[in-house]
């Protein structure tokens, strides 16, 4: 008996370490990003949000309730805002590849085209795909492993930190040049976002932008970052700062939930 | 050397064919020569005019970085006492300010992106023709549309919203609480009342909708005929989307595709309040009493604007250098045709000359014999030439007037080839001429230099014949 533990725990490691060698390019990175990107959705969720928008010309707060469902193979997401009292009751919903817009003061919907899912929301730094989440960075991109270290995150402790390079496939229908995400693995191998580095041109030096996540929270029975920061390097001192202050998973919602009854 | 004049107008008559037919070309090639480039220079006038007159003005004002960029936020400050100091500027015809944007226009279940422009109904007739371009309904109104001032919330206000937002957040929570259980809960009664209420005052609605104009293809996409109301969904210059109702006063056609396709025209007060942008402009469009002076007074106004705000004044040319360029190299190909026209008339001279002097060397030894010297000689021939190209450069020019005149009066008519624009301005279906000292000055001068630079050959072989040879070998 001890014979055999003395054997089989050197062969384990070893086996686990021949595993690990031959895994730098086999490390599920695509899945590990998927699960990171859908961290604060689930299948469906609801939450309250604020978001706080620092421009030049402007800073302002809105307050946020935000429905998505990804259920489907096209997601769908529904945006009410909440206050401030010029846009209470604005809502932006987005059902296939259709964004509609609507507003209170003169009870009309407006139906835009996906052509406008690159445009900011509602003057912040996000853009309507941000928050649409139309553009799926699991899916279209080759992933490369630039960096791997372990670390410390507050909150969960032990973490192991990736850096991952993601290139678009040649034919895939991306705005960026290579984004580089940086995630990490818990005890429990649940990968987090930390932070993304948007480029226009591949071999850019500067991020066009740069998205991070960060104070950890638990919400709704599981640990996520509750905060969402975009800065744009080139305009310092600007930003987009999303604060989760309700987060509820898989939720019931329906088509009726995205509908246009529900916008009124 | 009267007796030299004589003679040779003498020899042009002893073989009259010959000299009709070069004299004919001669004048032909004249007459046609001023025609086309009374055409040309009614094309370029055109050109101009439709440039200047359609949308661009003879000078524009902007925000030195307003053109390379089309931000928003880059306006000239203070429109309307700057509008009236260089409307006292001398050379000055009128000025308008003019204001763009871009929204999505929407009507039923149809949405277009446009651009927005602002245009003051009154000043900008006395600039552009953009009023006359009405096809359908009528131009926007003269007066803006009566909208009251948006007034800043007061402490207790601002106070009584954020508890309406907390009051909503609430109700979210609740929403959010039951999507498990009962259908939703409505949201609380009053919140969208007390909303309301708030939001007329920080950012009031127009008494009635504002007047908009819309180019014709973007009416015919939209569907929307004039008295249609339609919404514009809009950014403004703090960054806030919002909607409003608009109404359909008027269908525009420029003749230019993008700006039937996607502008929108609205009074500039409207669209000043719509964006936050009061008392500014993204330009100036100067209409000038002599167009040829723009240059000059573009950079007059660069200076008596200096020392305030950074303006940038540009004049047509070098706002729209692609017409220019257009002008210069319609000009150029004029230029070569012309030559080529003439080159053509020079060797018929040429010949005529030479077979006119080849002819009577007999004759050319005899005078020589007799007395007459050899510049005498080149003289004689040179006069020959000089006769012949004058009176058919008269002809000439009798029929270049005649041509210029009909096509002044009546023009040519191009419609048979289809519409058409050159570099976005559209060109008048009926072309007119336009008489020009130059378009006639330059057809004679170089006829008359060609003409003499192709008799200089006979003349010289002329006086060279030794006269004992030339008598003999014929």
């Amino acid at each position: 008996m001890a014979t055999y533990r003395t054997l089989t725990v050197p062969l384990a490691l070893l086996l686990s370490l021949a595993a690990h060698a031959s895994a730098a390019d086999s490390l599920p990175l695509q899945q590990w990003i998927k699960q990171a990107e859908t961290i604060l959705r689930g299948d469906t969720s609801a939450a309250i949000m604020s978001m706080k928008i620092k421009k030049e010309a402007y800073q302002r707060e809105y307050d946020l309730m935000v429905l998505t469902d990804d259920r489907a193979e096209s997601s769908k997401v529904l945006i009410k805002m909440l206050g401030p009292a010029l846009w209470r009751g604005n809502a932006t919903v987005k059902v296939d590849d259709k964004i509609s817009f609507y507003d209170p003061r003169n009870s009309r919907v407006t139906v835009m085209g996906s052509s406008m899912l690159g445009d900011n929301w509602m003057g912040s730094h996000f853009s309507n795909d941000d928050l649409m989440r139309e553009t799926d960075l699991s899916r279209h991109y080759d992933y490369q492993l630039l960096q791997q270290q372990t670390g410390q995150e507050e909150g969960i402790g032990a973490v192991r930190h990736y850096t991952i390079k993601l290139s678009p496939k040649p034919t895939a229908p991306v705005a960026w040049g290579k984004v580089v995400y940086q995630l990490y693995l818990d005890g429990q191998q649940r990968a987090y976002p930390k932070q993304l580095d948007y480029f226009q041109r591949a071999d850019d030096a500067q991020a066009a932008r740069t998205l991070s996540y960060s104070a950890l929270k638990a919400m709704d029975g599981k640990t996520v970052p509750t905060r969402m920061t975009m800065l744009l390097p080139a305009k310092r001192g600007e930003f987009t700062e999303i604060e989760y202050r309700k987060l509820k998973f898989n939720v019931k919602v329906s088509a009726e939930n995205f509908g246009e009854r529900a916008l009124q | 050397m009267n007796a030299i004049a004589r003679i040779a107008f003498r020899n042009l008559g002893r073989n009259r064919r010959r000299s009709l037919i070069t004299g004919a070309g001669i004048a032909l090639g004249v007459g046609m020569c001023i025609a086309v480039l009374g055409i040309m220079e009614g094309l370029s006038a055109e050109l101009i005019n439709g440039t200047t007159d359609g949308q661009l003005g003879h000078i524009q004002v902007h925000h030195p970085d307003y053109l390379s960029r089309r931000q928003l936020l880059k306006t000239v400050q203070q429109a309307p006492a700057l509008s009236e100091k260089v409307a006292a500027q001398p050379g000055i015809a009128a000025v308008s300010g003019r204001l763009y944007g871009w929204a999505y226009l929407s009507y039923r279940q149809r949405a277009i992106g446009v651009q927005l422009l602002g245009v003051d109904p009154v000043h900008e007739g006395a600039v552009t023709r953009m009023p006359l371009q009405i096809v359908a309904g009528g131009f926007l109104p003269a007066a803006p549309t009566p909208w009251p001032a948006g007034k800043q919330l007061t402490e207790a206000q601002a106070a009584q919203d954020r508890a309406l937002t907390e009051q909503a957040i609430a109700s979210a929570f609740d929403q959010i609480e039951q999507l498990d259980a009962a259908p939703t809960a409505a949201a609380p009664a009053g919140l969208a009342a007390q909303t309301q209420a708030i939001v007329e005052q920080i950012a009031p609605t127009p008494s009635k909708p504002p007047a908009v104009v819309l180019g014709n293809k973007l009416a015919r996409n939209l569907g929307v005929r004039p008295g249609d109301l339609v919404t514009v969904l809009y950014e403004n210059a703090q960054g806030a989307q919002l909607s409003l109702q608009v109404q359909v006063v008027g269908i525009s056609r420029t003749g230019t595709d993008l700006l039937d396709r996607t502008r929108a025209l609205l009074h500039l007060a409207d669209l000043q309040q719509m964006l936050g942008l009061q008392e500014q402009v993204h330009e100036l469009a100067i209409r000038v009493q002599q167009p040829q002076q723009a240059q000059a007074l573009a950079a007059g106004l660069q200076q008596v604007l200096s020392g305030g705000q950074d303006l940038s004044v540009q004049d047509w040319a070098a706002l729209r250098p692609d017409i220019l360029a257009l002008i210069t190299s319609n000009r150029m190909l004029m230029g070569s045709l012309v030559f080529i026209v003439f080159l053509i008339a020079g060797s018929g001279v040429l010949n005529t000359m030479l077979m006119s002097v080849l002819e009577r060397q007999k004759e050319l030894s005899m005078m020589k014999a007799l007395g007459l010297s050899a510049p005498g000689v080149t003289w004689l021939v040179l006069l020959e030439t000089l006769l012949l190209t004058l009176l058919a450069t008269a002809a000439g020019l009798v029929l270049g007037l005649g041509l210029i005149l009909y096509l002044q009066q009546v023009g040519w008519d191009i419609r048979s080839f289809g519409e058409f624009s050159l570099s976005g301005v559209e060109v008048a279906p009926v072309l007119r001429a336009e008489l020009t000292a130059s378009g006639v000055v330059i057809p004679l001068v170089a006829m008359w230099l060609i003409a003499i630079l192709a008799a200089l050959h006979p003349a010289i072989r002329a006086a060279r014949i030794s006269p004992a040879l030339g008598m003999r070998s014929a």
